[in-house]
């Protein structure tokens, strides 16, 4: 990856970045919500292709900050199922702004719109993934057990 | 600038020629005695007038003494005259204001003025006598006009440095006392030249740029006078804060509301404490959430990476012994490492070539090796960031709560005095929920109008850059154009600077200030230059809260010396700084006051007289008998170099004209 700092990512930057970075100062940066907008796209599945960038920033205001890199890279590979876009930061660059741009508007809908605090509602957005987690976690378990009962009910016949 | 000597010429009621010299030594302190109607004050001004031609007395016209157009016959001249004798900057001068009265007829002792000089001399290097071509632009550069009352002040009328309007005053004395002025004509200069530049550009351009234009003056217009506003609503809170402060005041010292007042400043400094905390932890929840929040959103894709990276480490992928490109080159140089030939279908060559199944590339497994030793960390940090939220969460709770309580129990308070006190302190009280509603409602207006200015310097960038696109369309308005936003961002860079140096400047003051006026209030009373430029004076509530208190005349006073003393120490400092400075140049000012121990009691007075000789290299001051206090004199006496007295004369007792005479002083140091 060296040699590559000052690779750009062009991203869509919507009303969210100014609410939520200029207005209420939560995010730090742009760059900082982008990714936290990538992640609640994966998170809900809104994915958009062919974003339109209005707005750029640099791979070097990331480089550095593992969990960032790590979070684009993961998102990166989980949506491709591809190793070696974990060695193709164009790719992961391409997946983080199309996940961005979908995360963005799950936070225009799900926070900036509603009545209320913005932080209020962006905590109520994490605990309700929390829920989620911990609704798939049990799913999970029973689809095992529900699979082990299967096996055994096949066994008895 | 140090004074050396001044000497009066028939100047109103000083008759003939008359002197006093001062001293600046280790005894840097001198003391004209007098009553009051003695000419105390007519000696401060023979300095204003020397310096600005410019007399607060009654009867100006009437500057030539009575007595010397008395002696002078019908058609013969007086002179009158101001001559001061000082060092500045290293060198010694003399500058000397002259006019000529001829008396008009025997029955009057009017006078027509029929000449008049400003001079100024000084001595060269080489012990030459020289005179300066503008003596009164030199005068105004040495002592500028506007600092005059700092200079040459009056202790009766100083502690109106601490009332509301006085922001202007001390905003300006701080500006200039620095040479920030500099800065402040530069931007204004930049601006009007931007302007005319601005003007060519429409004279030029297009009709879209007229508008263009046109409408950017309107949104900076409209950007001046919202923060023009903010300024005005900011002086009506300290105001109404002020009278808020002088209730407090009043019921502390009424017997019926004491307790309960007292306990209004305890809650009031929780209130202001819990405040405090309550934005600590919000900014906590923030980073919290900014920083962290991300994670329980990643949790499948870090599972997904996860588990392609163990596979890979399980099929021995990764870390692999053997690189790629290490194959490769095997294959290109036909050998292997042990020595055999690889000849391209032989079994040795496809063996190596098989070796490329389990070979990674360098820079996958760096990647690798990276993204998996950071998945214990990042995903670890799921269940930190809600153990952490729900805790901040909890704490943002409990302070709500007590934040409630002590609301409520200021209310309770409120309801309590009003009622169980006397009317005229029911009075007082529900002013003082008059007054904390319009604080509230004045800060509601200040946000409102922050939100506006926030809205015009947004659609400011914005035409900004429509008028750049637009000013190239034509050849003379892009040349004008240029130079405007040149002087633009010139003018923004110095207004930057500008407020820089002005800030770190208050931050400055506002220490001596502070450290001058501690040294001298006995209580746990602090001064305070507020961000808008008030001189505020404070006071510890609950431990660790300041909140501002109503002031005794007496603390006014303390205040407004202090600041006025460290406006004279900061210059000094800035002018033995052995550094260049551009802007800060300052310089060595003595202090001159008229009456400053007028309204103190006998333990600030001694204070006040220990510290003053420290204030500044020189000291000079007015006093009458009476402010001469055993309290003041057993702290100056013995470090006062020079001491005059004022001689008065009535009219009714002399020769029928009032007089003056400056006589030197016995007691302690003599002249």
């Amino acid at each position: 990856m060296s040699g590559s700092e000052n690779i750009a990512i062009d991203y869509r930057k919507t009303e969210v970045y100014d609410v939520l970075v200029d207005q209420d100062q939560i995010f730090d940066s742009y760059t900082q919500l982008l990714i936290f907008a990538a992640a609640v796209g994966y998170a809900h599945g809104r994915f958009e292709e062919d974003v339109e960038p209005d707005a750029q920033t640099k791979w070097y205001y990331i480089k550095g900050d593992n969990r960032l890199e790590v979070a684009i890279a993961s998102i990166a590979y989980s949506h491709s199922r591809d190793p070696d876009v974990l060695t193709d930061l164009v790719r992961q660059f391409d997946i983080l702004v199309g996940y961005g741009a979908g995360g963005a508007e799950v936070l225009l809908e799900e926070v900036v719109e509603q009545p209320g605090e913005n932080l209020d509602l962006l905590i109520q957005l994490i605990e309700d993934q929390h829920d989620t987690d911990e609704m798939q976690r049990q799913l999970g378990i029973l689809e095992e057990i529900d699979a082990e009962l299967t096996t055994f009910s096949s066994g008895a016949d | 600038m140090i004074l050396r000597a001044l000497e009066l010429t028939n100047f109103r009621q000083f008759h003939g020629q008359q002197r006093v010299d001062f001293v600046a030594d280790e005894r840097n302190v001198n003391v004209i005695h007098g009553s009051n109607g003695s000419g105390k004050t007519t000696l401060l001004n023979a300095l204003t007038w020397l310096f600005y031609d410019e007399l607060t007395l009654p009867r100006p016209e009437s500057l030539a003494s009575e007595r010397a157009m008395a002696e002078a016959d019908p058609g013969e001249t007086v002179t009158v005259g101001v001559t001061l004798e000082f060092d500045h900057h290293g060198l010694r001068y003399t500058a000397s204001r002259m006019r000529e009265y001829r008396r008009a007829e025997a029955g009057s002792l009017r006078g027509e003025q029929v000449g008049g000089t400003l001079t100024l001399e000084y001595v060269d290097e080489d012990g030459n006598r020289r005179e300066r071509e503008n003596p009164q632009d030199t005068l105004d550069n040495i002592v500028p006009e506007r600092l005059k009352d700092i200079f040459f002040f009056d202790g009766e009328t100083i502690d109106q440095l601490t009332a509301l309007d006085s922001q202007e005053q001390i905003q300006e004395a701080i500006r200039s006392i620095m040479g920030l002025e500099i800065l402040e004509r530069g931007h204004r200069h930049l601006d009007t030249v931007r302007k005319r530049f601005e003007k060519q550009v429409r004279e030029h351009g297009s009709d879209e740029l007229e508008e263009l234009l046109s409408e950017k003056e309107d949104v900076e217009e409209e950007l001046a006078a919202r923060e023009q506003d903010i300024v005005d609503i900011r002086r009506s809170v300290e105001a109404a804060r002020d009278s808020v402060a002088e209730i407090d005041e009043r019921l502390r010292q009424t017997d019926m509301t004491v307790e309960l007042q007292e306990r209004r400043d305890e809650l009031t400094g929780r209130i202001e404490s819990l405040e405090g905390d309550l934005a600590e932890n919000e900014e906590k929840i923030e980073r919290a959430v900014a920083s962290r929040g991300m994670v329980p959103f990643l949790m499948p894709a870090l599972e997904d990476v996860g588990a392609m990276l163990d596979e890979k480490r399980q099929k021995g992928e990764i870390p692999s012994d053997i690189k790629t490109q290490f194959v490769d080159d095997l294959l290109e140089l036909g050998e292997c490492i042990c020595g055999r030939p690889l000849e391209e279908g032989s079994g040795p060559h496809d063996a190596v070539a098989g070796w490329r199944q389990t070979a990674t590339d360098g820079e996958f497994e760096r990647a690798a090796v990276f993204v998996g030793g950071q998945l214990g960390d990042v995903g670890g940090e799921h269940a930190e960031y809600y153990e952490a939220v729900d805790q901040l969460i909890a704490t943002r709770e409990v302070l709500r709560e007590r934040f409630r309580r002590a609301e409520e129990g200021l209310s309770e308070i409120s309801e309590q005095v009003a009622e169980s006190a006397p009317e005229d302190v029911a009075d007082l009280e529900e002013r003082r929920g008059e007054l904390q509603d319009d604080i509230a409602s004045y800060n509601q207006r200040i946000g409102a109008a922050d939100d506006e200015i926030e809205r015009l310097r947004a659609r400011k960038f914005d035409l900004k850059e429509d008028i750049r696109l637009a000013e190239k369309q034509s050849e003379k308005a892009k040349i004008a154009a240029r130079r405007a936003e040149a002087a633009d961002a010139l003018a923004e860079y110095v207004q930057a600077l500008f407020e820089k140096f002005q800030e770190t400047v208050r931050r400055r003051v506002n220490e001596k200030v502070n450290e001058t006026f501690t040294a001298i209030i006995a209580k746990d009373y602090y001064a305070h230059i507020t961000e808008d430029y008030g001189l505020e004076i404070l006071k510890d509530v609950g431990g660790t809260d300041r909140v501002p208190v109503a002031k005794s005349t007496g603390e006014r006073q303390v205040a407004s010396l202090s600041f006025i003393a460290s406006l004279v120490d900061l210059a000094r400092e800035r002018h033995e700084r052995d550094e260049e400075t551009e802007y800060f140049k300052g310089g060595i000012y003595p202090l001159i006051m008229d009456s400053p121990f007028g309204a103190l009691d006998p333990t600030y007075q001694r204070r006040v007289s220990r510290t003053l000789p420290e204030m500044s290299r020189q000291i000079i001051i007015f006093v009458t008998d009476s402010q001469w206090s055993e309290e003041v004199a057993g702290e100056m006496r013995e470090i006062a170099g020079r001491q005059y007295r004022l001689e008065y004369t009535d009219a009714d007792e002399g020769d029928g004209y009032e007089t003056t005479d400056i006589t030197t002083e016995l007691e302690g140091a003599v002249a």
